[in-house]
């Protein structure tokens, strides 16, 4: 596709994170405009009874959110065991998309993990947080999450989300990348 | 062969058609392959290659698959089988409601073949294996590259024509299947979206990036569109001036208000409220957090008639208490016709309503904060609403210091600010203010 303006063009990395089975991959998929590079194989731990595949690396794709801005969108593995390609993945992220699954009673926990590994990310106000698998669009499930923010100080924008929506991925990344630009004027 | 065969009742081709597998995961392939193998191998074949294939088959629901449903990506002229949840209607598609059974791929490969012996597109006396007996198609331009090697079609065993469905269609009928077939779903987020008209989607625009540029006419219909959420492009100073009624709007008659108060109201009896606006009813059910009217809001009129020109005497307000409460849902299920999450149609209600003025006793000058960010994904999207929304969010500030630390237009941060103050997550004047 010819792009032909005048205006420079912006490049941003937006990294996906969040547990094992909650729609890191799909979202990264649902947002693409370019094929998708995956790292998936068939899970040996635990993860084989709830999914036939598992990210071990990372996911990536290539997002235009106009014709200047192009996000670069990184989904990180899920197990904690591969936590260390969070910290490599991370490196030059302006945003962070995390995602919680609603439908795991385990919710909470799963969360503390990502709010430690990712709490540079967070206090820099860098991080929204998708959460997917509402029952029904009702305030309260977000407010649940909001309180917990609000609980450990936190300003982290809280938002419903469909991983295998293209129309709520986008609007995560330009949420994330609105906070971005707000706390951070160029 | 057998009278009651579908191949020999149209003679024009011959099953099994190739089938392309395409836009769906590992799995809904593996399942699809199960089914053409084990029952439906009399119709499809399963062809390897979308270049060379008699029809593609894809999976709606798969991400990705809808926006190229949409975009039209896959090849032209050849039958497109879609599986989807539920009354799906895409134009030109032959629809596949899941669960997947063999009988509905039975259809769909009659169906598919209908199209095939109808397309004038196709060449088909080119090809070998096919017999024809369709004079207009012989002079047709070719456009299936090749095709499997004449194969003969398999006898199957002769079986009764598949009874036609009767059965009334909720949706034929002009009736949405709404509360218990409706209900939402672990999965539903996506699909409640894209059951909302398309009139309400601003994306189309915002995904111009993307592989496909918008036409002009799309331009102009968003433009259309924004100018009737947000109004006219206005100054600062315009919004400022407090007694010219083209930049003020009085709160008392924007019913979005009144039905998120109702909404607030009612999450501790969830008591459902009925609103009559002439012939327009309106439901609010707190107990699902939906709200349904009677009539659509795509139609400008029906948008004026129901946010703008209606009075606060006009509506006739009626609170469902648990003896009529059922009397109510027997009436919603006959006269609703769409939904809204209950914050998206007040959102909708109050952009619709101010179309970026803002209401008599609120100031550029005063000081508002977002409580918290609202629910966005579900929300109608104006432009720049996001960068609103994080201004508003990281600190106390004006609508004249959030336009100038967004750098947007002042009707798009005055819109914000009453679709906001509407589903109350606003303070105004409150804690943060001065």
């Amino acid at each position: 596709m010819v792009r032909m303006d005048d205006r420079a063009m912006e490049v941003h990395k937006v990294l996906i994170a969040g547990p094992v089975g909650v729609g890191k991959t799909t979202a990264v998929r649902a947002a693409s405009d370019s094929p998708i590079l995956t790292t998936d194989v068939q899970p040996t731990d635990d993860t084989r009874f709830e999914k036939d595949t598992t990210t071990v690396a990372m996911d990536f794709s290539v997002v235009w959110l106009d014709d200047h801005l192009k996000v670069h969108l990184y989904g990180t593995p899920g197990q904690e065991r591969f936590d260390f390609m969070w910290s490599v993945l991370s490196k030059g992220t302006a945003s962070t998309i995390l995602l919680a699954d609603h439908s795991n009673p385990d919710v909470l926990s799963d969360l503390e993990v990502y709010l430690d590994a990712f709490k540079p990310m967070i206090e820099k106000k860098r991080m929204v947080l998708g959460v997917t698998r509402i029952q029904s669009s009702d305030d309260h499930a977000l407010q649940y999450y909001r309180d917990i923010f609000t609980e450990r100080r936190m300003s982290v924008p809280v938002l419903e989300a469909d991983p295998r929506s293209r129309h709520d991925i986008i609007v995560l990344i330009r949420a994330s990348l609105a906070i971005t630009q707000i706390g951070h004027p160029v | 062969m057998d009278e009651n065969q579908p191949e020999e009742q149209r003679g024009a081709l011959q099953f099994p058609l190739t089938v392309s597998l395409t836009g769906m995961s590992d799995r809904t392939q593996a399942l699809i392959e199960y089914y053409i193998d084990r029952s439906n191998n009399r119709y499809f074949a399963i062809g390897r290659s979308i270049n060379t294939c008699d029809v593609i088959l894809v999976d709606h629901d798969h991400p990705g698959t809808a926006t190229k449903l949409a975009t039209r990506k896959w090849r032209a002229g050849i039958p497109l089988i879609v599986l989807a949840v539920g009354d799906r209607q895409i134009d030109g598609a032959i629809m596949v409601r899941k669960p997947l059974d063999s009988a509905g791929l039975e259809k769909a490969a009659v169906s598919a073949l209908e199209q095939l012996v109808n397309n004038s597109q196709i060449d088909i006396t080119s090809q070998e294996g096919i017999d024809v007996d369709n004079d207009h198609l012989s002079n047709a331009a070719t456009e299936l590259p090749s095709r499997r090697a004449p194969a003969p079609a398999p006898v199957p065993e002769p079986e009764p024509e598949p009874e036609p469905d009767n059965s009334t269609n909720a949706a034929d009928a002009g009736i949405l299947p709404i509360l218990s077939k409706v209900e939402p779903s672990a999965s539903m987020s996506s699909s409640t979206l894209t059951k909302m008209p398309a009139y309400f989607r601003t994306d189309d625009i915002a995904h111009a990036g993307g592989s496909t540029q918008p036409s002009s006419a799309a331009i102009n219909r968003y433009k259309a569109k924004i100018e009737q959420m947000c109004g006219l492009p206005r100054t600062l100073e315009q919004l400022h001036n407090p007694f010219n009624p083209d930049h003020r709007f009085d709160i008392r008659h924007c019913l979005s208000r009144r039905i998120a108060s109702a909404l607030a109201e009612r999450t501790s009896d969830l008591k459902a409220v009925q609103y009559t606006l002439s012939d327009i009813e309106i439901y609010l059910l707190p107990t699902l957090g939906k709200v349904y009217t009677s009539v659509s809001l795509e139609n400008k009129q029906n948008v004026d008639r129901v946010f703008r020109e209606c009075k606060e005497a006009d509506i006739l307000v009626v609170e469902h208490y648990l003896p009529t409460v059922n009397g109510a849902i027997a009436r919603l299920n006959e006269v609703a016709r769409h939904s809204f999450g209950a914050h998206a149609f007040c959102w909708l209600g109050a952009l619709f309503f101010a179309q970026g003025r803002l209401p008599v006793g609120l100031d550029i000058d005063s000081v508002c904060k977002l409580r918290h960010w609202p629910n966005m994904t579900r929300l109608e999207l104006i432009p720049s609403c996001l960068e609103i929304a994080a201004a508003w969010a990281d600190a106390a500030a004006s609508l004249r210091q959030v336009v100038e630390r967004v750098g947007c237009e002042p009707r798009y941060a005055a819109s914000f600010l009453n679709a906001a103050c509407t589903i109350d997550v606003m303070d105004i004047n409150g804690p943060h203010g001065r």
